[in-house]
Order: C-alpha cells, then sequence, then structure tokens
C-alpha cells in the first residue's frame, strides 16, 4: 500500500548546497566592537534577508564586522561618509551564505564562510501511525467511491465528507452544485456539519479535530473555509492545477493565519479500489 | 464614486445590525451593472455555528434563494459590483473571483485573513488562473468600519472558546 505524502513546505525540500551572496566586511578594534555593533545597527541595518548571518565574527585575536550587501556598499557608504571615516574601515567583500540554515549540521558548513546562527523551527506533528495510515486510505477509499457517479470537477473536488478521527464516524457529506458558481463539495459539507454539530450537547467549536477527506485538492476558497473551520486534517488524491489552495498556494501553512491544518495525498492508483 | 457614496453606507448599515446580533460587524451589498440592490447581508459566523458564514457568502445565499440559480447568473454576466465594509478574507476574495464579481470595493483592511493583498493577494495571484474579479479598491469609508469593529471588539464575543475577560480594552475615538 502506497503511503500519504504529506504536503511538503518550502523549507522541506531536500537541498544538497546553500546559495552564497557578497558581502562587505572590515576588521575592526577589539575595543570598540561592541560600540560599533550598536551604531551599526542604526546606520547600517542589516537586509533582513541576512538576518541569519552573524554581525561580528573573531578570527584568531582579530574581530571583523560585518558592513552590509556588496551591491548596495557604495550607496550605504557614502551616507555616512564622515561617520565611518572615524573608525578607519577596511572594506573587503567575501562570500557567506544567503539562506538561513536548516540544522546544526548546515549552520557548520556556512560557518566556514561566516558565521551563522540556527533558529530550530518548531517541532512538527509527528507523522500518523501505520494504523492511522489504513484507516486515512480507507476514508479516502470510500470518498472515491461516492465520486465515481459524478463527473470529474475541474475548480474544485466534487465530494467531501468530514470525519471524526476519534471513532470514525462520518460527520458530514456534501456534493458539488454545478449550477452554482460556488456551491461547491468542501463549503456544502462544512454547512452540514455545523447543522449537525450545533444540535449536539456540548458541541464542539466549529470542526475543532475533524478531518475532511475530499477527492480532488480543495479549492483556494473551500482551503481557506477549511482554516475558518480549525479543520484538523485534510486528505485528497488528485492535484487540483487550475485553483488549489494547498500545494502550490500551501494556504493551510500560511503562518499570518490563526489556524494551521494538516494535508496528505494519497496515491490509490495501485489500490484496488476501482474494482470495488 | 458616487456610487461608493450610495452604497458603502448600505454595507456599513447592515454591519451596524451585526453588532446587535452579537457578530463580527461586517457588512455588504451587491448590485447590479444597472446600479440595482441585488443583496444584502452581514455576518452570521456566530449565529450558524459556522466560520464560513461571511457576510459576502451569506448574502449570496439570500440573492440565490430569493432570484433562482439561472437569474443569479445572468446577472453576473452583466456585471455585479460589490461593497463591503472590509477587505473581503481569502475565501471570500476566492469566491468572488470564481463568481466573476466585476468591481470590489471595500472598506478597511482585513489584516488577519485579507485575500485582496493584507495576507494573500488572490485576486492577482499568477498561479491562480481564475479571470475574475475585474478591480479591488480598498479604503472607501475606512474609518466608518474601523469605528465599528473596535466598537465590537470592546464587547465579549461569548462564542469563542474559554472567553477571557476583557478588562483592559477601552474604545479610543
Amino acid at each position: 500500500m502506497a503511503k500519504p505524502l504529506r504536503i511538503p513546505l518550502d523549507d522541506e525540500e531536500e537541498r544538497s548546497s546553500f546559495p552564497l551572496t557578497e558581502v562587505v566586511t572590515s576588521a575592526v578594534e577589539t575595543s570598540s566592537a561592541s560600540k560599533l555593533m550598536l551604531l551599526f545597527k542604526d546606520i547600517l541595518p542589516m537586509d533582513e534577508d541576512l538576518g541569519h548571518l552573524k554581525r561580528i565574527r573573531r578570527v584568531d585575536n582579530r574581530l571583523e564586522i560585518v558592513l552590509g550587501r556588496a551591491n548596495l556598499w557604495e550607496s550605504a557608504q557614502s551616507s555616512n561618509e564622515e561617520l565611518l571615516r572615524t573608525f578607519n574601515l577596511n572594506p573587503v567583500t567575501v562570500e557567506v551564505s544567503s539562506v538561513e540554515p536548516r540544522n546544526k549540521e548546515e549552520m557548520e558548513e556556512m560557518g566556514q564562510y561566516w558565521p551563522v546562527t540556527y533558529k530550530p523551527k518548531r517541532v512538527r506533528a509527528p507523522l500518523p501511525s501505520e494504523a492511522e495510515y489504513e484507516v486515512m486510505m480507507e476514508h479516502a477509499r470510500q470518498i472515491h467511491i461516492r465520486s465515481s457517479s459524478l463527473e470529474a470537477g475541474e475548480l474544485c473536488s466534487t465530494v467531501a465528507m468530514i470525519v471524526d478521527p476519534k471513532d470514525g464516524s462520518i460527520v458530514s457529506e456534501g456534493a458539488v452544485d454545478t449550477s452554482d458558481a460556488i456551491s461547491h463539495a468542501v463549503l456544502g459539507c462544512i454547512r452540514n456539519a455545523a447543522t449537525v454539530l450545533s444540535t449536539r450537547p456540548g458541541a464542539l467549536y466549529l470542526c475543532t479535530g475533524l478531518d475532511c477527506y475530499v477527492v480532488m485538492e480543495p479549492c483556494v476558497m473551500c482551503t481557506m473555509a477549511l482554516v475558518h473551520s480549525r479543520i484538523r486534517r485534510t486528505v485528497f488524491s488528485q492535484r487540483n492545477e487550475v485553483f488549489g489552495g494547498l500545494l502550490r498556494t500551501k494556504i493551510h501553512r500560511e503562518r499570518a493565519l490563526n489556524h494551521r491544518f494538516e494535508a496528505y495525498q494519497v496515491d490509490l492508483s495501485c489500490d484496488d479500489y476501482r474494482s470495488s | 464614486m458616487d456610487m461608493e457614496v450610495n452604497w458603502m453606507p448600505v454595507a456599513l448599515q447592515e454591519g451596524h445590525e451585526a453588532i446587535e446580533r452579537g457578530e463580527v460587524p461586517i457588512g455588504c451589498v451587491y448590485v447590479s451593472s444597472d446600479g440595482i440592490e441585488l443583496a444584502r447581508g452581514s455576518n452570521r459566523c456566530n449565529e450558524m455555528r459556522d466560520g464560513t458564514r461571511h457576510a459576502e457568502l451569506v448574502a449570496y445565499e439570500q440573492m440565490v434563494l430569493r432570484m433562482g440559480t439561472a437569474r443569479v447568473r445572468e446577472e453576473f454576466s452583466r456585471g455585479v459590483d460589490l461593497y463591503v465594509t472590509c477587505e473581503p478574507c481569502i475565501m471570500c476574495c476566492a469566491a468572488l473571483a470564481l463568481l466573476k464579481v466585476r468591481h470590489v470595493v471595500f472598506g478597511c483592511k482585513n489584516e488577519k485573513f485579507g485575500g485582496c493583498g493584507s495576507v494573500r493577494a488572490i485576486h492577482e495571484s499568477r498561479s491562480t488562473r481564475i479571470p475574475g474579479i475585474v478591480s479591488v479598491k480598498g479604503g472607501v469609508f475606512a474609518e466608518e468600519a474601523i469605528e465599528m469593529l473596535q466598537k465590537f471588539y470592546t464587547q465579549e464575543n461569548l462564542n469563542a472558546p474559554e472567553p477571557k475577560k476583557k478588562r483592559q480594552r477601552t474604545l479610543h475615538t
């Protein structure tokens, strides 16, 4: 059985090397280094994209300080010429990593050019267990069977199903209404879930903790509807080439939003669900 | 310009009514190419326990119920404009693109969920090939829209999980 594929983030994709860029640096007096650091924060602020670089490095008994990007140095220098002259700077161009490290190994490799800081990202949710995968595939097959009577959608999944992973029960279902441009299956499924859940005592806040199963990757509208609904996880098998909200646009992982959810793409092609 | 002065107050009026119902005050109105109101609406997320019941979708649904899908489609093919007090969220902006709304005019920005530039810019994204929305204009009656939202947020949202007391919050006008 093919394992579901978690939609990776950009920063999780493999990389064997890292890009370099040029910055201008200068040796400075040890005694004036800390004063310079403070001053440079204001007059030569580091590029936000170079926030991973340490401002100062020690080489033997000397200190060297980053002045700024090489291609911007001319203009930065001319606007602060008098001030900079007082520090006896001796600008030298060096290569540094232009991206932040993803792990300690990269931090060390990058440090051979210029020291960088490594900030570990938040720990992600653990991958589901074998048993959980089985259940996930079972629901994915179920939604596929439901979709077989409908024509394949172009803009979004034609069917959707919201499941409570605690007991595997189906909370609600939805199907596309092609007479209307926005009556998508996922949106309908969320509506139906709201109706069902509001009658239950001690109701959940929206779809907290629930999973959504679709055939096609939900469109941008439906992906955001799932974010608004606090869905836990979305599972699909078919890529949405036109208006997908997960694979390319990654709205489910947008850090600016107040909720994020897991997304999995399952491969049912080697499965026997078609014959069932 | 005249259209904005005519229609944004209608959207604001809808928003104010939402406050009375304990909803986040965002209101909107759809207007046909002949300048006739097609539908108006405001948030119903709390009432329906559905986080997708935003003003734009609520009003659209009203329109479909009243006019039927065939007539609604006809209106949209001729050109429908939307006046909404707050920048549509990512979901609503995508919906407006799917509906091919002609002009979207909004009041204040939506820094938390905005789909017209604040968080994402759905209407001009190259990765989405929906040739929807023709134009988007923000900042129309923005102060009034913000004032309305401030009025609401100084109250408490009783539907949010584990409500916290908002002792610190006072309305600055």
